[in-house]
This record gives structure tokens, C-alpha cells and sequence, in this order.
């Protein structure tokens, strides 16, 4: 009896030993696997950021030694302003690159041309479960009935509150956290404001991505357009009641207008937030390493104030992707690349260098490590993941909506129905049939 | 006396007169130098802005003199990120040459031919050519985009050069200028035996001299500063001009202006250096030809 139950007690140690290795084996288990090609060749590849054109050089690097000896890959950065009228001059042409970077909100139109290989035959050859990425990270890469995923994200942005903590000493003010309503957003606005001294509380309605958007994604509205392109949303009430929010703190003095913070770009609010003209800014994880870099103040971030009826505060979230062009001579080669640089090895390359966040879920908090010990808390951009709000509108209504919507409400005056309703009226004359 | 107090008079007439004089001058003078700011300014904030470093470049209030200098480290940043900036300027010599010489072969012949042949059609043929300047590039920049990739000249410098060496701009300017040369010189030459070509080359082109430096210097400007073409035609870093160089600097999420105009500041330099030893050519071109490129 004695024995059996040693032999049990020993049985169960070993079991439950075995479990948890088993356990921390899956939890150190890659998320996405690279593989060897099967047959090397000649790819070519554009880019559009000369960062990532050096990081992804690397990664290349490291693919046709580890994975593919002897395939070549001509890497080529074409500049940021004109990336998108080259390819469609070349895809007029015919004469795509093999792989290329995509944006979420250009998708739509090569996908639509069927000018982008279709990657779903791959990922399920390569047995990658596409649902380890979030669905706003991948699904504006999903095209056709089934849902195929056409792109392998390369990384990730999302929005957050960048905060000067000195204005909120000098105020007396506790500092905002994630639990944070639209109420005690828009308290902590009016006590920052110091009119005599030009300083204005916050500064978040800036264009989509940075600014309004996100407000009327925590109403649980999808901003602008909805998801299958079929309508201008502007004009619903969770739009409506969003930019009256924001237009109420305008009204009142404590944000600034276009023209006094210089301009409508997400980056003039940005700017007059690093000169401490304003408190509180809604800004991208994009301009983490300018603020690192540039701020002579103390600050820190957080996530967006919550919505006080639905509770969520959804930022925008925007993923660059990888794709491949559907005529290319070598479509398995360009899979193979496009799963490496996918992978947990090829993205260690995005996460040691910082800057913008790898889209591979595994890597998160190697990210967060590589700015190093800033004492900010960057962890905010990664808790704002599980609930983002991914990009819907296109190109065509961007001036629209980034430009004219933000000046005719926060600089001209025009109410919020007014001009949601003339943003619409282009709006729905740009959507598909 | 008389005499005394007639030139008190005039001098007192003179004074009278010339206070319309003096005012009239001194606001032409404050026009042109409102004028010469507005035109220097952005020369002026190019060089700040190259010399200062990332943390002063949005600043408020704006500060012309940086803080702290950083002319060196951005020229070294620069050199260290463009990858291969010098070349970049090569590249755009040789094709600033190769296109100058070529415009200067072609459109001068073809000038000759319009201003002292007469030939059926001559008039619509030329005004078939000037009407190309009133087509914009940018229209037909994909067409000539597949016609290059057909014959299989994308990313070459025969790309850059040889679809740039004729210009209806310079068609128009040469052939104003032949026209200008008194006949009669030609004719005495080809009374001595001379034939068409001679007289172009022996005649009629040494008496353009300045019409043929103002058509150089404009020449020489606009495909310096060419961007559209040489970045649809040829955009491997081998084959890559300076104002793509520059253009590539810019990240979608960045722009690092101090390095952006640094790199300004070296790729003007040359054309800096040409207008100052040629400026009277420059106005010379501009005025002849009614026209500003």
C-alpha cells in the first residue's frame, strides 16, 4: 500500500512535472514558425520608411542565411510621399514588386484590381493560425468570401494620452489613469487651462488617426465609414455626440483652434504639446522615441478616457503589412519571405529596434524594453490592444476627413451637424458600388 | 546778388523737385528689399534648420541661430543614413550633363532648320512642337513610364538622359536667337563655300553666345532639379538623383528636417555656384524668351 501510494505521490510529481514543462513549453513556443523554401530565387522588395528598410534589410539578411542560401532579394526604399503613386504607376505597368509594404488603407484598391497574391494557401500550408495577430491588426487584410488573409502585418500603432505631469503638479491635479471617463477628461481639461498664459488643457481632436476618430470609436460607432465601405458614419448619433464633446471643450477655451496650434495635422498638436502649450495630447505610439527624445518636461502616457455609457475607450489602430504581387515569378519565394519576416524571428528585428511595435503578439513586452529605462509608461499602448478600433476609411476621403471635417468644426465654427453632413455628402459619392 | 539769389532759387526749386525724387526712391528701395528678404528668407531658414539638432526644430518662438549648432553631426548623420549621398549628386551630374550637351545638339539643329529653312509644313511642325509645352508631365508620365520598360530602359542612365536631350523650351529659345542673326553673315559664308552645318557651327551659333548660355543655365537647372521622371525611370540606388536622395529621408512617420535640409543645402550648392558666375544669363533666358522654368 505504501509502496503504491510512493508510487502514486512519485506518478503524480512526474505528471505534474511534465505538465508544466508542457506548459512553459507552449508558452515559449513560437507564435509563427519560419520554414526553410523550397527553392531559392530572385525577389524584388520596396519599402517605404528608411528605419524599417534598414531593420527589414537585416531580417533579410538573416532569412537567406537561415532559411534560404542563395535566394536574392533587391531591396529598394522609395520615398514615403510618392510610395503609393509609384506603385500604381508600376502596377499600371504590370511590374509590381514581388513584395512590398501595405497600408491598411490602401488595401482595398489592389485587392479590388486583384493585383495581391492571395496568402491564405500559404499560412495554412505553413500551418500559421492567423487569429494570434488581433483582429484589428489583420482583418483589414482580409479580402473575398472566405476571409483569406492577404498580408503578413509587419507592425502595429495605436493611440494613447500623452500627459505633462509638471502641468498637473503646477495644478494640483492627480495624474490620469486608464479608468478615466470623458467627465474627468474634460475636469482635468478646464483646471489645466491657464488662459493668461496661452496654455490649453488638451488638444485631441486632430485628424482620424490621432485625433477624433478615436472618440467616436469609444461610442462604439465605427468612425467615418463602416467596415464593409457601404456608409458614411459620420452623421450618426455616436459620431455626432463625439465631436459635440469635443467641440464643447473648443467652445470653452480649453483646447485650441487649428489656427493657434498652427495647423490640423496631428503633428502641429504634437508639437505645441512638446513647447507646453498644452497639457494633454492624444498622439500615436509612433512618436514615442520624438518625445523620449525631445521633451524638456516631465510626462508620461495613458490609455484614452473611457466612454461614460459604453465604458471602452477603443483607440485607432493602424498595421502595416506585407503582400505579395499576384503576377510574381517566384509566389512561393515571396510567401516564404513574407512568413519569416512575420515570424517571431524575422519580428525580433522590429522589436529590438524600437520605434514602432512588432505586430507578433509574442514580442510586446520586448518592445516596451527597448526604449529602455525612460520611466514612462508604455505598457499603456500594449493594454490598449485587446479593444482597437482597426482603419476603415481609404484614400480617396482622406483630405476630407482629416482636413475639412477638423477645420470647419474646430477652426471655422461650422456645427458638428453641419459639416458631418457635408463631409458626408463627399463621402458616400467615394464609397463602392 | 541777382545771381546769388537765382541760384538759392534753384537750389530751393531743385530741393522742391527732387523730394518727390527722394521718396519715390526710398520706396522703391523698401519694395526691393521686402522683396530680397522675402527671397532670401527660405535660403536663410534652410541653413538654420540644416545646423540645428532634432530637439530645437519645432521650437517655439522660432529661433533663427540655433542653440546649439549641430552643422556636423547632421552632414554626418546625413552621410550615414542616405546611404551613398555622393552618389546621389554624381548621378545627378551625369545626367545634368548628358541631357545639356544632348538639348544642345538636338534643339540647336532643329532650331537652324526652322529659323532658315523652308520647307512644306515648317509652321505646323513647329507649332506642333511648342505645343508641347502645354502638355503637362505629369499626364503622360506613365505612358512614357511602359514605353521605357518596353525597350527595356527602367533603372538605366539612358533612362535619365536620352528622353530628356530635346526640349521644345529650348527649340523656341534657339530659334528666336538664329533668327536674330543678321542673314546676311550666313549668306556671305555660304558664298565662300560653306555648307548648312558649317555656317551653323562656324556662324550662327558662335553669335548666340548668350542665348545659348541662358538656354544652358536653364537647362542645367531644370534637370538638377528634375524629381518626377528620374523617380518613375530609374529608382535603384545605383541609378538614383539627388532630389530622391533627399525625397527618401522622409518616413511615414518622421521627418527629419534638419537632415532634409542639410541635404537641401549641399544639392543646392552647385546650382548656388552656377547662378552667382551666371546670373546675368539667368535674366538674360527669363527676358529673351518671355518664358520662367
Amino acid at each position: 500500500m505504501t509502496r503504491v501510494r510512493r508510487f502514486a505521490i512519485v506518478a503524480i510529481a512526474l505528471l505534474s512535472l511534465l505538465l508544466s514543462g508542457m506548459v512553459v513549453a507552449q508558452e515559449d513556443s513560437p507564435t509563427i514558425q519560419a520554414q526553410p523554401c523550397a527553392e531559392p530565387g530572385q525577389l524584388t522588395m520596396w519599402v517605404w520608411d528608411p528605419v524599417w528598410a534598414e531593420v527589414i534589410g537585416n531580417a533579410i539578411n538573416a532569412w537567406q542565411e537561415d532559411y534560404c542560401p542563395g535566394a536574392e532579394v533587391e531591396l529598394i526604399q522609395q520615398p514615403w510621399e510618392q510610395y503609393w503613386d509609384l506603385l500604381q504607376t508600376n502596377a499600371a505597368g504590370g511590374d509590381l514588386p514581388d513584395v512590398f509594404n501595405m497600408s491598411q488603407d490602401r488595401f482595398y484598391f489592389y485587392a479590388d484590381n486583384d493585383a495581391l497574391l492571395n496568402l491564405q494557401p500559404y499560412w495554412d500550408e505553413y500551418g500559421v493560425d492567423t487569429t494570434v495577430w488581433g483582429t484589428g491588426l489583420v482583418d483589414p487584410y482580409r479580402w473575398g468570401e472566405d476571409g483569406d488573409l492577404y498580408a503578413g502585418p509587419v507592425n502595429w500603432d495605436t493611440v494613447a494620452l500623452f500627459y505633462n505631469k509638471d502641468m498637473f503638479d503646477a495644478a494640483g491635479l492627480d495624474y490620469p489613469t486608464a479608468d478615466w471617463t470623458w467627465d474627468d477628461f474634460a475636469s482635468a481639461a478646464a483646471a489645466l487651462t491657464d488662459p493668461e498664459n496661452d496654455v490649453y488643457g488638451a488638444s485631441v481632436y486632430t485628424e482620424y488617426q490621432a485625433g477624433y476618430a478615436n472618440w467616436i470609436a469609444a461610442t462604439g460607432t465605427t468612425p467615418v465609414v463602416d467596415a464593409e465601405r457601404t456608409q458614411c458614419t459620420l452623421t450618426e448619433p455616436g459620431s455626432i455626440e463625439a465631436l459635440t464633446f469635443l467641440k464643447d471643450l473648443l467652445d470653452q477655451g480649453y483646447m485650441p483652434s487649428v489656427s493657434i496650434q498652427g495647423g490640423a495635422n496631428a503633428n502641429d498638436a504634437f508639437n505645441y504639446w512638446l513647447n507646453e502649450r498644452v497639457a494633454m495630447v492624444s498622439g500615436g505610439s509612433w512618436k514615442l522615441p520624438e518625445a523620449i527624445a525631445n521633451a524638456t518636461f516631465n510626462w508620461d502616457v495613458v490609455q484614452l478616457p473611457k466612454h461614460p455609457d459604453t465604458g471602452i475607450s477603443r483607440p485607432i489602430l493602424h498595421s502595416v503589412g506585407y503582400v505579395a504581387a499576384s503576377n510574381s515569378d517566384n509566389p512561393d519565394l515571396a510567401a516564404n519571405l513574407i512568413l519569416y519576416l512575420s515570424s517571431d524571428e524575422g519580428q525580433q528585428f522590429f522589436a529590438e529596434a524600437g520605434g514602432v511595435a512588432p505586430a507578433n503578439p509574442a514580442l510586446q513586452q520586448q518592445w516596451v524594453d527597448s526604449f529602455g529605462d525612460t520611466g514612462v509608461n508604455i505598457s499603456a499602448f500594449v493594454d490598449a490592444l485587446p479593444d482597437t478600433q482597426g482603419v476603415t476609411p481609404f484614400a480617396e476621403i482622406w483630405d476630407v476627413m482629416n482636413t475639412d471635417l477638423v477645420i470647419n468644426i474646430f477652426d471655422l465654427g461650422m456645427s458638428v451637424e453641419e459639416a458631418t453632413q457635408q463631409a458626408c455628402d463627399f463621402i458616400v459619392t467615394q464609397l463602392p458600388e | 546778388m541777382v545771381e546769388q539769389q537765382g541760384r538759392a532759387h534753384d537750389a530751393g526749386m531743385t530741393w522742391a523737385r527732387s523730394i518727390p525724387y527722394i521718396s519715390g526712391r526710398v520706396i522703391s528701395f523698401l519694395i526691393l528689399v521686402a522683396g530680397a528678404v522675402i527671397m532670401v528668407l527660405p535660403f536663410v531658414w534652410m541653413v538654420s534648420t540644416a545646423c540645428k539638432p532634432a530637439s530645437e526644430l519645432q521650437r517655439l518662438p522660432v529661433r533663427f541661430v540655433p542653440e546649439t549648432p549641430s552643422c556636423l553631426e547632421n552632414l554626418n548623420t546625413l552621410y550615414a543614413t542616405s546611404g551613398g549621398f555622393n552618389r546621389y549628386l554624381l548621378n545627378s551630374g551625369l545626367v545634368t550633363v548628358g541631357r545639356t550637351i544632348g538639348q544642345l545638339v538636338t534643339c540647336s539643329l532643329a532650331a537652324y532648320g526652322f529659323a532658315r529653312f523652308r520647307f512644306p509644313g515648317r509652321n505646323v511642325l513647329f507649332a506642333l512642337s511648342l505645343g508641347l509645352l502645354m502638355v503637362p508631365f505629369q499626364a503622360i508620365v506613365v505612358q512614357e513610364y511602359l514605353l521605357l520598360r518596353q525597350i527595356g530602359w527602367l533603372n538605366t542612365f539612358a533612362a535619365l538622359i536620352v528622353p530628356g536631350m530635346f526640349s521644345a523650351f529650348a527649340l523656341f529659345l534657339l530659334r528666336q536667337a538664329f533668327l536674330q542673326v543678321p542673314i546676311e553673315l550666313e549668306e556671305a559664308a555660304i558664298i565662300d563655300g560653306a555648307n548648312p552645318l558649317q555656317v551653323l557651327w562656324k556662324v550662327t551659333l558662335p553669335l548666340s553666345g548668350p542665348a545659348l548660355a541662358a538656354f544652358a543655365v536653364i537647362t542645367v537647372q531644370a534637370a538638377w532639379n528634375d524629381f518626377l521622371f528620374p523617380l518613375v525611370a530609374a529608382n535603384t540606388p545605383e541609378t538614383r538623383v539627388v532630389t530622391i536622395g533627399i525625397a527618401l529621408l522622409q518616413g511615414e512617420r518622421s521627418t527629419p528636417y534638419n537632415l532634409i535640409m542639410m541635404g537641401s543645402f549641399l544639392a543646392t550648392l552647385p546650382m548656388l555656384a552656377l547662378f552667382v558666375l551666371l546670373q546675368r544669363y539667368f535674366i538674360e533666358g527669363v527676358a529673351m524668351s518671355g518664358l520662367k522654368r
